[in-house]
C-alpha cells in the first residue's frame, strides 16, 4: 500500500510540475518585468499591434519587449530619433524609449509585411511633465 | 534457435518485471505530454519556438519512426500515457495488475474491431496534417483530445480499446511491430496446457492471449503477461527482423487497407511537405477552403483508389500467375505483407528528409519551450533553417534500397514461384521510385 | 497427394563460403553504385543570373537547373512578405523585402539535387517553403533506381529455389 501511495504522489508531483512550468514562468516574468510592455507585432489583418495606444509622459521611459507572432515586422516611431528595430517571428527585442517633448507619436512597422501593411500603426500619448 | 531471451539476463530481467522502471518512464512520459498539452495551448504561436511542434512532431516522432519502432516493434505503446490514467483507473491502481475492471467493462463492438478505423484515423492525420503540423495550438488540442477519448473509452470499454482500435500511432506501429526484432512469447506451450487459469490473458491490456499469439501486431510490450505468469513462462525476445512475415501467417483485409493507407500517405506527404510545390502546401493548410477540398479529393483519390487499384491489380495478376483455387479477398490479405517493409522503409526515409534536417531546433526548445524567450539551458541559438545534408540524402537511398529489398524478399517467400512474386515486386519498385524521385529526385 | 512444390529455403542453409561470396559481392555493387565517380564531360562552366519571385509559400521558378562549375547569381524579389533564400549544402543565404531585390553570388562547384529553403520566417508554412536546385544531372536519383535494381537481384538470390514436398496449403 505503502508502495502505491508513492507511486500515485510520483504522478502527482511529476504533473504538477508540469503544469506550474508555465505558471511560475508567468508569474517570475510579472514580477521581474514590471513596467516592461510585452508588445506583440502581427499583421493588420491578424491583429495589428497587441498593445495599441501607450501612454507616458515626457522624461519617463517606456519599456518595450517586441515579438512577431506571424512573420518579420518591423518597429519605427515617427518623429523620434531611432533606428527601427526588426521584429522577428518567436525572437524577443527590447528598447526603451524616452520623448522629451509631449505630444502624439505614431509608431508603425516599416517591414513591408501584408496588403494592409501601412495601416499597422499604433499612438503614444506623451503628456507633459509634472510641475 | 534465433532468439535471445532477454529475462535470462539478469539486468534486463529486472527493468522488465519490476513495475517500478517502465511505472517512472510512463509517469515522466504523462507528465511530458501535459506539459506540451500546455505549451501548445499557451505558448508562443510560433511553431518552430514551440515545445508542442517541435518535441511532437520532430523529436518524438523521429525517435518513434528512426528507432522504437524498426529496433523495438510497439515499444513506445510500452511507455505510452495516453492510456495510463484509464489503465490506472480500471486496475484501481498504479502499481496493481489487471483484476477488477474498474468502469462498465463492455466488449468492443464487433463491427468496428480490426485496423479500419487506425487506417481512418491516419488519413485523417494527413488530411488536415498541414495546420497541425505548423498550429502549436491545434496539436494540443488534438493531444488534449485523444488523451481525454481514451479514458472515456477505458472507463466504458475494457482493456485498452483507444489503443487497440481507435489510435492511429498504434495502427501503423502494430503493423510494422510484424517486422520488428522484439517480441513477447510463451517459452513452453506444454506448460500453459496444464494451466487451467489463464493468468496471462486477464492480465493483458490488450486483450492477447499470449500461448495463441503468432504475431506481434497486437502486442503492447507492457510486459504485463511476463509478470503476471506463475510459472515464469513468458520470454521477451530478440529476434531477426521481419519475423512475423512468410508463407504461413495469416493476415487480413484491414492490415492490407492500413498497409496501403501508410504507403500512399508517405508518398502524398513526401509531395506536400518535401516538393516545390506551393500550390499544393497552400491548398493542404487552407481547410474547408475550396483548394482544400481539391486537395482532400485528390488525397483520397490516390488514397483510397489509385495506390490500391494498382495493389489490386498486382496482386490479381500475381493470383493469375499462380493457382486459382485462392480468393482475391484472401490474397490481397495475404500479399499484404509486402507492404510492411516497404512502407517501413518509406515512412523511415521521409523521417530522415523531414525531421532529422530540422533537429536543430530541438535543444533551443528546451531552454525556450513556451517561446516566451526564456533560456534556461543557455542553448538558445538564433534560428537556423535547417538543411538535408548530402549524407542525409545517401542515407535515404540507402533506406529505401533496403525497403526494396526486403519487401522483395517476403514477395518471394510468400508466393509459390518466382514469376508469381514479380507483380509485387513490380509494385515495389513503383512506389520505391515515387519516393526516390519525392526525396532527392 | 502429395505434389513437389517449390519452395524457398533461406541462404543460411547454403554452404557459408557461397553466403559469404554473394553477401560481400553484393555490398561491392552497392558501394559501387553509391560511390563510383562517374567521368563525364561537363559542359563549360557559365555565369547565370536566375530570377527568383518568392512568395508565401513558394519560390518562382520552383526548380532550378544549372550545370557544375557555373557562377550562379540570384535575385530574389519577394511579393508579400520578407522571404530569405538559402541553399543546403552551399553557404549561401539571402534576404528581401517586398519590391527589393537581394542578389548574391555563388560558384555550383557541388553537383546534385540541393533543396532551397526560405530563410526568414514568413508565416505558418515557412518551414516547408522549399525549392530544389539541380547542379548537373540527377546522378544520386539514378544511383538510388540502380541501387534498387540490385536490391530486387539480392532478394532474388538470398533466396534459393529448392524442391521440396509439402503438405498443406500455402498460397
Amino acid at each position: 500500500m505503502k508502495k502505491e501511495i508513492f507511486a500515485r504522489s510520483l504522478v502527482i508531483v511529476l504533473i504538477i510540475m508540469a503544469i506550474s512550468i508555465p505558471i511560475a514562468g508567468r508569474w517570475l516574468e510579472q514580477k521581474q518585468q514590471g513596467n516592461i510592455i510585452d508588445m506583440h507585432a502581427r499583421t493588420f489583418e491578424n491583429g495589428s499591434w497587441s498593445t495599441s495606444t501607450i501612454q507616458t509622459k515626457v522624461g519617463e521611459p517606456i519599456h518595450l519587449r517586441l515579438t512577431s507572432e506571424d512573420v518579420v515586422h518591423g518597429f519605427a516611431v515617427g518623429g523620434y530619433n531611432m533606428t527601427p528595430l526588426e521584429v522577428l517571428p518567436g525572437e524577443y527585442i527590447e528598447t526603451t524609449l524616452t520623448f522629451d517633448k509631449p505630444g502624439e507619436y505614431t509608431f508603425f512597422c516599416n517591414r513591408w509585411c501584408s496588403p494592409s501593411h501601412t495601416r499597422m500603426r499604433g499612438t503614444i500619448e506623451v503628456l507633459p511633465a509634472d510641475k | 534457435m534465433n532468439r535471445l531471451d532477454l529475462t535470462r539476463t539478469r539486468w534486463t530481467n529486472f527493468l522488465i518485471r519490476n513495475r517500478w522502471p517502465q511505472f517512472l518512464i510512463r509517469a515522466i512520459t504523462l507528465a511530458g505530454f501535459i506539459f506540451t498539452i500546455l505549451a501548445g495551448l499557451f505558448g508562443s504561436v510560433v511553431g518552430s519556438h514551440n515545445f508542442a511542434i517541435i518535441f511532437v512532431w520532430i523529436a518524438w516522432w523521429t525517435a518513434l519512426k528512426l528507432f522504437f519502432i524498426p529496433f523495438g516493434g510497439r515499444s513506445w505503446c510500452s511507455i505510452c500515457p495516453i492510456p495510463m490514467p484509464g489503465e490506472w483507473i480500471q486496475n484501481g491502481g498504479i502499481l496493481q495488475p489487471r483484476g477488477k475492471n474498474f468502469g462498465l467493462g463492455k466488449r468492443w463492438p464487433k463491427f468496428l474491431r480490426g485496423r479500419w478505423l487506425q487506417a481512418g484515423g491516419f488519413l485523417m492525420v494527413g488530411l488536415f496534417g498541414a495546420v497541425t503540423l505548423t498550429s502549436p495550438s491545434v496539436t494540443s488540442i488534438v493531444l488534449l483530445f485523444i488523451l481525454v477519448l481514451a479514458l472515456v473509452l477505458s472507463l466504458v470499454f475494457e482493456r485498452r480499446s483507444f489503443c487497440n482500435y481507435l489510435c492511429p500511432i498504434g495502427g501503423f506501429t502494430g503493423l510494422y511491430a510484424q517486422a520488428a526484432p522484439i517480441e513477447v512469447r510463451v517459452k513452453n506451450p506444454e506448460v500453459c496446457s496444464a494451466h487451467a487459469q489463464k493468468s496471462c490473458y486477464e492480465a493483458c491490456p490488450w486483450g492477447v492471449y499470449p500461448l495463441a499469439m503468432k504475431s506481434s501486431a497486437n502486442c503492447g510490450l507492457c510486459m504485463e503477461c511476463v509478470r503476471v505468469c506463475p510459472s515464469n513462462n513468458l520470454a521477451v525476445n530478440l529476434r531477426p527482423w521481419g519475423s512475423d512475415l512468410g508463407p504461413e501467417t495469416k493476415h487480413t483485409l484491414d492490415e492490407a487497407f492500413l498497409g496501403l493507407v501508410m504507403v500512399s500517405s508517405a508518398l502524398i506527404d513526401s509531395a506536400i511537405f518535401l516538393g516545390p510545390w506551393g500550390q499544393l502546401k497552400l491548398a493542404a493548410y487552407a481547410v474547408g477552403s475550396r483548394a482544400w477540398f481539391l486537395f482532400a479529393g485528390l488525397f483520397l483519390l490516390i488514397a483510397l483508389a489509385i495506390i490500391p487499384g494498382i495493389y489490386t491489380f498486382a496482386v490479381w495478376i500475381s493470383k493469375k500467375l499462380g493457382n486459382q483455387d485462392v480468393s482475391l479477398k484472401k490474397s490481397l490479405a495475404h500479399q499484404s505483407q509486402v507492404l510492411v517493409p516497404l512502407g517501413l522503409m518509406a515512412w523511415i526515409a521521409f523521417t530522415i528528409s523531414f525531421a532529422l534536417a530540422k533537429f536543430s531546433y530541438v535543444l533551443p526548445v528546451i531552454s525556450d519551450p513556451l517561446g516566451w524567450g526564456w533560456n534556461l539551458l543557455g542553448a538558445v541559438a538564433k534560428p537556423w533553417v535547417g538543411q538535408s545534408t548530402s549524407f542525409s540524402l545517401l542515407l535515404q537511398i540507402i533506406v529505401l534500397a533496403i525497403g526494396l529489398f526486403w519487401s522483395s524478399r517476403v514477395a518471394f517467400k510468400i508466393t509459390r514461384s518466382r514469376k508469381q512474386a514479380l507483380p509485387m515486386i513490380a509494385f515495389s519498385v513503383f512506389t520505391t521510385i515515387g519516393m526516390l524521385w519525392l526525396l532527392i529526385g | 497427394m502429395q505434389e513437389p512444390l517449390i519452395t524457398y529455403d533461406n541462404l543460411k542453409h547454403q554452404s557459408p563460403i557461397n553466403n559469404w561470396r554473394l553477401i560481400v559481392f553484393f555490398l561491392l555493387g552497392a558501394l559501387l553504385i553509391l560511390f563510383l565517380p562517374i567521368p563525364l564531360v561537363t559542359p563549360t562552366p557559365t555565369d547565370r543570373v536566375i530570377h527568383i519571385d518568392a512568395t508565401s509559400f513558394q519560390f518562382t521558378p520552383g526548380v532550378i537547373r544549372v550545370n557544375p562549375g557555373d557562377r550562379v547569381t540570384i535575385e530574389l524579389v519577394s511579393k508579400d512578405v520578407v522571404h530569405g533564400l538559402s541553399i543546403d549544402g552551399y553557404d549561401f543565404q539571402l534576404t528581401s523585402d517586398p519590391g527589393q531585390p537581394a542578389t548574391g553570388t555563388f560558384v555550383a562547384a557541388k553537383t546534385g539535387m540541393f533543396r532551397f529553403r526560405c530563410s526568414v520566417a514568413c508565416g505558418n508554412l515557412h518551414p516547408f517553403m522549399i525549392g530544389k536546385l539541380q547542379v548537373g544531372p540527377n546522378w544520386l536519383l539514378i544511383r538510388g533506381v540502380l541501387l534498387g535494381i540490385l536490391a530486387v537481384v539480392a532478394a532474388g538470390l538470398s533466396l534459393r529455389k529448392s524442391a521440396k514436398t509439402k503438405s498443406g496449403n500455402i498460397l
